[in-house]
């Protein structure tokens, strides 16, 4: 029948022209030719369907209302390839994005952080104790009697001559939880400090300290070196080199200083190192029986190491900033 | 202190290289302070507490104990001077508290002349001019034993006497080095014939130096109060090797060693007889004991030290054993160790000699304490990562400001500027100044915070209890930071209001206070108000909002709105204000979607006509 072969020619036509599209537009064009309302040839057929026999539209029609759904679901159906291959396209995977803004934490917190989270987990508690200090916690009991050169009234800042000042050092909070405590006591304690300094780009009238005390019975030198060996290699690496020696502080006896050999020259010396070949860390020691005593810890039952150190430098060297001064007084950017 | 090696190598023969004595040095407390260089001489590092090591046989001594060398000192000369007849010897009277010794010879038809090479050369080496013979070898002594010592030419003196007396005020006295001094009270000065002639425990005078012209002179060698000494000397300025040894804290018995070297090298060199003097030393020092325990070095150890070597090493130190039972050593002090003041140090000593690279390790086994970590510290550190993730950078900034006329603000006594003389009262006071650096170097758009202490008093008497540390959390923008308050409460999950009077409070609670820019919360009283955890819905539930539009009678601020919608509506969860430009006032209600919303908006409404004459236009 005519009819018939009209369809399967219209059906193979369209196929043909199917696999050729491959633009949006062209599909557009496609389905305008096939499927428009006035002029489209589906619709053209199922007006000349009017005219035939009532036997021929019950033969006709179905097969006619196929093909208009095969081609309507065909359409969609390259409608969605086209669209996903536009966005294959358009997404090219070698492209970065540039990072989304987020809030930062100075560096010193940060690195006050990482310390904190070495030593809880060996068990120590972190401490805190005021800025403004009395003379008896930040001298006296720490073994530093009235008139010792390093209670230099020049050193301090006073609040009130002569029994208030602010604190000159970080160790005021361990004789302030030693005399408050009893031991056994593990405690780090960072903080502020203040000098009278003037300020350059090394030195600050306020700068940072950390603090680390432990009392506990049996507490030996032997302790301590383990404790700051393992510090130690937390901060600079496993494969850090480090020197052991004694050093005078008051508040221990005996007293230990820690300095770790310099990277960049091993140990041969360099500016860097000032041409010692170390660079030292902190100190540290047994402490002082007199100071034991003084907060109230009766030193022939409890022992115990203490260590302190600033932070600056650190936080300096591992930011790469080299003005104190900067850290401290708003000229960071975060990036 | 400068170590000459060869002059190192008079009292320990060490076989070692000038970086391995540098590195032994270290091990002991004297860590080398500069460059090796030609490795001749050690420059090393000197604390304040060894005046023995200020002395090349103190250093030498403790180098000996670690080493293992024997140490060799000299000679000396041991016996006892002429006798003097009456006038030939010089009187001399103490006036003054400040002297604790004074002891005098005098060396009569000695021979000024150059000194040998190995003398001068040691003292270049050190880092001293060689001058004549009987001026080196006081200084050659001096830094031999770390005892200061002092010739005068007698001819020279302006009487035949010596007085010690403190200085008059405004008295004048010219050092050999040409520099004249202007004196106080508070200085004590050798005076001969009412003249000062020597700054005591300083620096001789310009007049009764000894030179090539000099046949007979007083030698004299002294202790003295190192407190005035030390106060004097930065007084007046004067930093000499002298001032070096003698600003700290010398036993008077160190005086006899360094006599009798000093008389030893002069009768070699110079010729001569010696006659005594004087010895003025009206409370001589006796020497002290310690008692070692070995259960105490075994505890501070943890290393098994025998009794035997204890002894070894102690007695290496020159520490003389006087009394030794199987458990403890009681051992003399030696007179150069100023330092040693508890057992402990004795512990010290031992393990230093020892080696402290020695000593092993070992972890801590005890078992873990309690936490005692404060909970404000924990609560503050969560504030820093709740601002972080809403974007905020943190700051830390200096506590000392500039000190200005609010009578709460704490002041220094002894500020060095008048930048930092003072004690921040708020962190705002600076923060500010970081946002203006900021929006100097075009960076805009930033929220900054700094969690830390401010300082204020209640009243001009400075007593401990009047002082007070606040803990606080400002956070700061160059834009409206009522945003970021919103959302750090949330996280908080703490409710609250904004006053007209700019606080932050909570059930009429002052929290914290706020301008456009900036907020401040106390971080001790938000701690108390904040849950630990903020509120996570398992189930989701749906909320419905209406959009109120309000005209204002009259200028109304919100915190008088505010409360009078929550009083009108039982089920109410949330008002927010989307726009307000007066007189219209856009708020968003929201309720749970399972509740009368619609009857409680009406009745919101009624109340806000009937109270506050607010009519409204639903949107």
């Amino acid at each position: 029948m005519p009819m018939q072969n009209k369809i399967t020619q219209i059906k193979s036509e369209y196929k043909q022209e199917l696999e050729g599209i491959n633009s949006l537009a062209k599909l557009e064009a496609l389905r305008t030719k096939y499927l428009s309302k006035k002029h489209g040839l589906i619709s053209t057929l199922m007006t000349s369907l009017q005219g035939l026999t009532l036997k021929d539209k019950k033969e006709i029609g179905p097969i006619l209302n196929t093909l208009k759904k095969d081609i309507e679901e065909s359409l969609s159906a390259k409608s969605n390839e086209l669209d996903s291959q536009s966005q294959i396209l358009d997404y090219d995977p070698t492209i970065p994005a540039s990072p989304q803004h987020a809030g930062h934490l100075h560096p010193t917190t940060q690195i006050i952080r990482e310390m904190n989270q070495f030593f809880r987990y060996h068990g120590f508690s972190v401490g805190e104790g005021p800025e403004i200090e009395e003379v008896e916690y930040n001298f006296r009991r720490l073994n530093l009697p009235e008139g010792h050169p390093a209670t230099d009234l020049q050193d301090s800042l006073y609040i009130h001559e002569p029994n208030i000042l602010l604190r000159t050092h970080t160790s005021s909070i361990e004789t302030r939880i030693l005399s408050t405590n009893t031991p056994p006591l593990r405690v780090v304690a960072p903080g502020k400090c203040y000098r009278n300094e003037t300020n350059n780009s090394t030195n600050s009238s306020f700068f940072y300290q950390y603090q680390g005390f432990v009392v506990d019975k049996g507490i030996t030198i032997q302790h301590l070196k383990d404790t700051l060996t393992k510090f130690h290699q937390f901060l600079f690496g496993d494969d850090v080199i480090l020197r052991f020696r004694y050093k005078y502080y008051p508040e221990v006896s005996p007293g230990m200083g820690v300095d770790m050999q310099c990277r960049l020259c091993k140990g041969e010396g360099c500016s860097v190192c000032k041409y010692r070949g170390f660079i030292e860390v902190l100190g540290s020691g047994m402490i002082h029986s007199n100071t034991l005593r003084a907060c109230g810890i009766d030193p022939e039952i409890y022992s115990g190491y203490a260590f302190g150190m600033g932070l600056d430098r650190l936080v300096m060297s591992k930011f790469g900033i080299s003005d104190i001064r900067k850290l401290y007084g708003g000229e960071i950017v975060y990036k | 202190m400068k170590i000459p090696i060869n002059w190192l190598q008079d009292y320990v023969k060490i076989e070692k290289s000038p970086k391995e004595i540098a590195e032994s040095f270290t091990a002991l407390g004297l860590m080398l302070d500069k460059p090796l260089g030609d490795g001749k001489v050690l420059d090393l590092e000197h604390r304040m507490d060894r005046s023995d090591w200020l002395s090349i046989i103190g250093c030498a001594r403790d180098l000996a104990a670690l080493e293992n060398i024997p140490l060799k000192l000299p000679k000396g000369y041991g016996k006892v001077g002429k006798k003097a007849t009456k006038d030939q010897q010089i009187p001399i009277t103490v006036e003054c508290d400040e002297v604790r010794r004074f002891t005098t010879r005098i060396f009569r038809g000695v021979q000024i002349k150059k000194s040998p090479k190995w003398l001068s050369e040691r003292l270049l080496a050190y880092g001293l001019k060689s001058i004549n013979n009987v001026v080196d070898i006081t200084n050659y002594v001096m830094v031999e034993y770390g005892q200061p010592l002092h010739a005068q030419d007698l001819d020279k003196l302006p009487a035949n006497e010596l007085t010690w007396r403190n200085a008059n005020q405004n008295e004048k006295l010219t050092t050999f080095l040409g520099t004249q001094l202007i004196l106080d009270p508070s200085a004590f000065v050798i005076s001969s014939g009412g003249k000062p002639i020597v700054l005591g425990g300083i620096i001789g005078g310009a007049e009764t130096g000894v030179t090539d012209t000099t046949t007979d002179f007083i030698l004299d060698s002294g202790n003295y109060d190192q407190r005035s000494i030390r106060t004097t000397s930065r007084k007046q300025h004067i930093n000499n090797e002298t001032v070096l040894r003698t600003d700290k804290f010398l036993d008077p018995r160190a005086v006899d060693l360094a006599l009798s070297r000093a008389t030893e090298l002069i009768l070699e060199l110079a010729g001569g007889t010696y006659y005594d003097n004087s010895d003025y030393y009206p409370h001589p020092v006796k020497s002290k004991s310690m008692t070692l325990r070995l259960s105490r070095l075994h505890l501070l150890s943890g290393i098994d030290f025998t009794l035997v070597t204890a002894k070894k090493i102690l007695t290496a130190l020159d520490y003389v054993v006087v009394e030794q039972t199987s458990t403890k050593l009681t051992v003399e002090i030696p007179y150069f160790r100023t330092d040693v003041e508890v057992e402990d140090d004795l512990v010290a000593d031992i393990l230093r000699i020892y080696n402290y690279k020695n000593i092993p390790i070992a972890p801590l086994t005890t078992p873990v304490p309690t936490d005692i970590t404060p909970a404000i510290y924990r609560f503050e550190d969560r504030l820093r990562d709740i601002l972080a993730s809403l974007g905020a950078d943190e700051h830390i900034t200096g506590s000392l400001v500039e000190k200005d006329e609010q009578g709460n603000r704490i002041i220094l006594e002894n500020a060095l500027t008048r930048e930092a003389s003072a004690l921040r009262l708020s962190l705002a006071e600076n923060l500010a100044s970081v946002l203006s650096t900021y929006q100097k170097h075009g960076v805009s758009n930033v929220v900054i915070f700094e969690i830390g202490i401010t300082f204020s008093r209640d009243s001009l008497e400075p007593s401990f209890g009047s002082i007070h540390e606040h803990r606080n959390l400002t956070a700061m923008s160059n834009s409206d930071i009522r945003p970021i308050l919103s959302s750090v409460m949330h996280e908080l999950v703490i409710s609250y209001d904004l006053t007209s009077d700019h606080n932050i409070v909570h059930n009429n609670q002052v929290i914290g206070t706020f301008n456009l820019q900036s907020f401040t919360l106390d971080t001790e009283r938000s701690m108390s108000l904040s849950t630990s955890y903020q509120g996570v819905v398992s189930e989701y539930s749906h909320t419905t909002s209406i959009d109120i539009s309000l005209t204002l009678s009259q200028p109304t601020n919100f915190d008088k709105i505010k409360p009078i919608i929550i009083k009108a509506s039982k089920s109410l969860l949330m008002v927010e204000v989307l726009e307000s430009k007066y007189p219209s006032l856009l708020l968003r209600l929201t309720w749970d979607e399972n509740t009368e919303y619609l009857k409680e908006k009406a009745h919101i409404l009624t109340l806000l006509l009937t109270k506050l004459a607010i009519t409204s236009r639903s949107v």
